[in-house]
């Protein structure tokens, strides 16, 4: 289902996400574990190369691997960008498309219903 | 023929009011791809007709103004007596008229400044996701060239890999399809047209079952429908810090229960519906514009008559009975 051959740009967003979901700094044989080991290594370890080169990750020397984790840094100096955005007012906000937008008081209701009949399964 | 006028402009205004009443109804049961299109274009479209149909009701009134059948030589008496409707109707129409189209260009001219404003921004991004360090979960799509997909670390921390690759996916179709050329334009229209207040809404709606269905394709159906599940309850948990105001309203119950069907709705009578509404509300104001028309046309060569009428008696019988 999912397709093996993705764009480099798409196969950064995953290993990136993969890096802010976890704790701590990982290899690239622990990314490729939590990719579900669908990639090559070296597939792994190139996009790992090009985000530090972009200066979004960092890394240091574990063994013979690198362990990477996300570049905190560049990471608030995108919020500040993105928070200059968003207070600007509600046109710039009109211009987002969000995953989940704001929810009406009703959704709510209806939501935390639906939900609730879910959880007793997980 | 005034009364042709009359039935035109209520034609076309009945086209608006059904149309209002149907574009919810599309966004929740249409395919959305259709619907998006379809409702966000169809508004655009029937904001025109409103203002048509504005500038029907107060244009004749208006031309019957002293200052203007001076300049223009046209017959005021005409057009009083054809207007469609009396001063104080068409002076509220005018007002209208002015009051709307200015918002509008106003409006757009602001949209435009913030497109461009977000395309600057993903022009300072290196990457194709952008991770915030924020704690809320939050995950939205923000257009340029090329666009950029902006996440939360609380958001990335708290789903599974699939669930992250069906946010990240979703958002991807936005980007791909140009999503906020839809709800932009939708925006707009209900700018232009106050009684259009609900397809915004429809619209942003219409374009989230669109992403979603396009992240159900690569991830399967349960895997987006679990993903935006656990987003919506983190979203609830979670307190968000800022009012945003979203053009895109989205009724999340709506996206599950869709997701949780086999296979997209099609919904072909309801866009049927649509099409014959919007061709409905284009023929009549097409007649209400064309009959403006004729109104001032009327008044032309009444008013031209009278003027060289007038002329003619002031030089003397040889002129009487030259046309």
């Amino acid at each position: 289902m999912v397709s093996e051959r993705r764009a480099p740009g798409e196969l950064e967003s995953e290993v990136l996400a993969v890096l802010w979901s976890q704790d701590s700094a990982l290899t690239p044989a622990e990314v490729r574990e939590h990719l579900g080991n669908t990639l090559a290594y070296t597939t792994v370890m190139t996009t790992l190369s090009r985000l530090f080169d972009k200066g979004i990750v960092v890394r240091e020397p574990v063994g013979r691997a690198y362990a990477y984790e996300p570049a905190l840094d560049e990471a608030e100096f995108a919020a500040a960008r993105m928070r200059e955005l968003l207070d600007s007012g509600r046109d710039r906000k009109a211009v987002l498309a969000r995953f989940v937008g704001d929810l009406s008081a009703a959704d709510e209701r209806v939501l935390t219903g639906l939900l609730r009949r879910k959880r007793p399964r997980r | 023929m005034s009364w042709l006028t009359h039935d035109a402009i209520w034609a076309a205004l009945g086209s608006i009011f059904a149309y209002a009443l149907l574009a919810p109804l599309a966004a929740r049961r249409a395919a959305p791809a259709a619907a998006s299109w379809l409702l966000s274009a169809g508004a655009a479209v029937v904001a025109g007709y409103g203002l048509v149909v504005l500038a029907a009701m107060a244009a004749p009134v208006v031309g019957a103004d002293d200052w203007l059948v001076d300049k223009a030589h046209w017959s005021g008496r005409v057009l009083a007596k054809d207007s469609p409707t009396g001063k104080a109707v068409a002076t509220f129409a005018l007002m209208l008229f002015v009051v709307l189209v200015v918002r509008t260009v106003c409006r757009a001219v602001r949209l435009r400044r913030a497109l461009l404003q977000a395309r600057g921004l993903c022009d300072g991004f290196t990457t194709e996701l952008v991770v915030l360090p924020y704690d809320a979960a939050d995950a939205y799509a923000v257009p340029g060239r090329p666009g950029r997909i902006v996440v939360s670390r609380g958001l990335m921390r708290r789903l599974s890999r699939l669930e992250r690759l069906a946010v990240l996916e979703h958002e991807r179709a936005h980007l791909r399809h140009a999503h906020h050329r839809y709800t932009l334009t939708a925006g707009l229209a209900a700018t232009a047209g106050p009684w259009l207040a609900a397809v915004p809404a429809a619209v942003g709606l219409a374009v989230e079952r669109w992403a979603d269905e396009d992240a159900a394709q690569s991830c399967g159906r349960a895997a987006t429908a679990a993903a935006l599940g656990r987003v919506a309850d983190l979203t609830t948990r979670t307190s968000r810090p800022e009012v945003a105001l979203s053009a895109a309203h989205t009724a999340v119950a709506t996206r599950l229960s869709a997701l949780r069907r086999e296979r997209p709705a099609r919904g072909k009578a309801l866009v049927v519906a649509l099409v014959a509404v919007l061709a409905v509300g284009a023929a009549s104001s097409a007649l209400t514009a064309d009959r403006t028309m004729a109104i001032f046309r009327l008044a032309m060569s009444a008013g031209s008559h009278t003027v060289h009428g007038v002329a003619c008696l002031s030089r003397g019988p040889a002129c009487a009975g030259r046309r």
